[in-house]
């Protein structure tokens, strides 16, 4: 059952086109990679399925409703919630407060909103860090901040960007389980956009190649990794000859 | 209770300082000490109305000017021609500035004007309101507008000084007391995320649009109201006092230097401005650059601030804390 329906989508900036009629649906329950070299219009679809840009055509349908017109918060209120690629976290405002803030269109009251923080903190494993404020985090803590953020929203679909990016090995592998763990207990479906070929192969069940914003392909890891046109696009048309 | 007494032992400085303020018209008789202090308190309200879009909202307005000004034209005329109490004139200009916060955030913020676009619009519907009062002859065109002596509380005019005083100090306390609801409520956290990354707060699902317009109405309600406060208190407005734009960026200096984003960084502010002002006037001029000096006494902090201490003079209180 699709979740979220993208038709023939497609995003121009003056005189660049960043998303070329794109078409792809997700899965509910499923985790969905979108990979493609630097400039492929991955963060420019996600800006558009977010609501920061508009399609300029297509459309982009969430549970069967039509989504393309929404503002950002109220694209979060139907259950999409995006992480960035370069960590947001409210600089001065502690963990626990910068979780609150994705908690309270959720909660009617702040005393609630509060409890919910609590919540995802524990889940999280930032209760040690609760009271660091969003500018004292490392790196890997910022974007374990970024993802309990979006979960105190109440996803249904979660777009990552990137989260892997400037991981180490060790550090990659345990994101990726915890991404997988929160995945299976919330119930999210998660459509990530991934360089770390690590991350997309391991974690994801489906995958789109995106090219100068343009679909290439889509199937399964083992099927892509075999797929000449991907190996091209990545990796040049020599290595592509040879597949 | 418990919440209260651990609020009071970490404010104790403040509540003191507002003990102080409360009683001062009783300690001292000293008609100068007391005129000083309602400035002082003036300047506070006014400084807190614009904290609450300019430091915790983020958005540096301009048009606080306009507010003001609006506030105490609404005021005069309504009683001036239509003899309506200055106390019912308060609150109608404070909603005419509301309604003008209204439209103006919505025209903006749908736009998305921020930083220093948001700032040369405000600017501009200051000067605008400016240029247009002084052409018109109903309001007293560039003369201004008289009220006329008529001392009682319906007039909302005193002789002395103790009136106004605990007036101001009143508006003072709503403002606080308006200031700190919000900062603990949702309204507050999401103007903080908003002013720190609003493409992040959007994400999170903040209607950063609604928020900053309620805000700047907010502000703008009060900030009207203060300027109907100060037709009365000096029974005469024109176009240059009432839509200042030095006025507002006066205020601005306020707030930064004492602490944007805090309840007592604009109070401080602006009393560090005005007790500052008027030892000034007592410095003998006889050096020419010794004048100099003291005059440019407000750059000289502001720049200090924004080298030493960006978060403002409160923070010193952080300092204080952190060395014990």
């Amino acid at each position: 059952m699709a979740i979220l329906e993208i038709h023939e989508v497609s995003k121009t900036f003056g005189g660049l086109v960043a998303v070329n009629d794109v078409s792809f649906s997700v899965n509910k329950g499923e985790i969905f990679g979108i990979i493609g070299p630097n400039g492929a219009g991955k963060t420019t679809l996600f800006n558009t399925i977010g609501g920061f840009y508009g399609p300029d055509r297509g459309s982009i349908k969430f549970n069967g409703k039509e989504i393309s017109n929404l503002k950002p918060h109220e694209v979060c209120k139907r259950g999409i919630v995006r992480t960035f690629q370069i960590c947001k976290p409210f600089p001065s405002l502690t963990v626990e407060e910068n979780i609150l803030v994705g908690a309270c269109h959720r909660n009617p009251t702040l005393k609630r909103a509060k409890r919910d923080a609590e919540k995802i903190i524990e889940l999280v494993g930032l209760k040690e860090k609760k009271g660091i404020c969003g500018s004292d985090l490392s790196t890997p803590d910022k974007k374990l901040l970024e993802v309990a953020r979006a979960l105190a929203s109440r996803p249904q679909l979660m777009l990552l960007d990137e989260s892997a990016a400037g991981l180490n090995s060790t550090e990659v592998i345990k994101f990726m389980d915890f991404i997988k763990g929160i995945a299976e207990e919330k119930q999210l479906t998660i459509l990530l956009v991934e360089h770390v070929l690590q991350v997309v192969m391991n974690l994801c069940e489906r995958i789109m190649v995106l090219d100068y914003g343009k679909k290439l392909a889509e199937g399964s890891p083992t099927e892509l990794a075999k797929n000449p046109e991907v190996i091209s696009a990545y990796l040049g048309k020599e290595y592509g000859k040879n597949a | 209770m418990q919440n209260f007494i651990e609020g009071f032992k970490r404010h104790s400085l403040g509540y003191t300082l507002l003990f102080i303020l409360l009683i001062l018209p009783i300690i001292t008789q000293n008609r100068v000490l007391l005129s000083v202090m309602v400035m002082c308190v003036l300047y506070s309200y006014l400084a807190l109305s614009w904290n609450l879009i300019g430091g915790y909202g983020g958005q540096f307005s301009l048009a606080h000017g306009a507010f003001f000004g609006l506030g105490a034209y609404t005021t005069g005329i309504l009683f001036t021609k239509f003899g309506i109490t200055p106390w019912v004139g308060l609150l109608i200009g404070g909603f005419i500035a509301a309604i003008l916060g209204y439209i103006i955030g919505n025209l903006t913020f749908s736009f998305g004007l921020k930083g220093f676009f948001f700032l040369l619009v405000t600017l501009a519907i200051t000067q605008f309101f400016m240029e247009v009062s002084k052409n018109i002859d109903f309001i007293g065109g560039p003369r201004g507008l008289w009220l006329p002596a008529k001392i009682g509380w319906y007039y909302f005019q005193f002789r002395g000084r103790i009136e106004y005083y605990y007036i101001i100090f009143a508006f003072m306390l709503i403002a606080i007391i308006i200031t700190y609801l919000i900062e603990k409520s949702k309204l507050g956290y999401y103007l903080v995320a908003i002013r720190e990354d609003e493409d992040a707060a959007e994400a999170c699902g903040v209607d950063s649009k609604k928020c900053k317009t309620l805000t700047f109405a907010l502000s703008g309600f009060l900030t009207g109201i203060g300027g109907g406060y100060y037709i009365q208190l000096f029974f005469f407005i024109d176009p240059f006092s009432a839509f200042s734009i030095h006025l507002n960026i006066y205020i601005v200096l306020m707030v930064i230097v004492g602490g944007t984003g805090t309840i007592g960084g604009p109070i401080i502010g602006a009393f560090f401005f005005v007790i500052l002002s008027e030892l000034l006037r007592f410095i003998p001029m006889q050096s020419q650059l010794l004048a100099a000096i003291t005059k440019s006494i407000f750059a000289i902090a502001l720049i200090l601030v924004a080298i030493y201490f960006n978060k403002g003079i409160i923070s010193l209180r952080y300092i204080a804390k952190y060395l014990k």
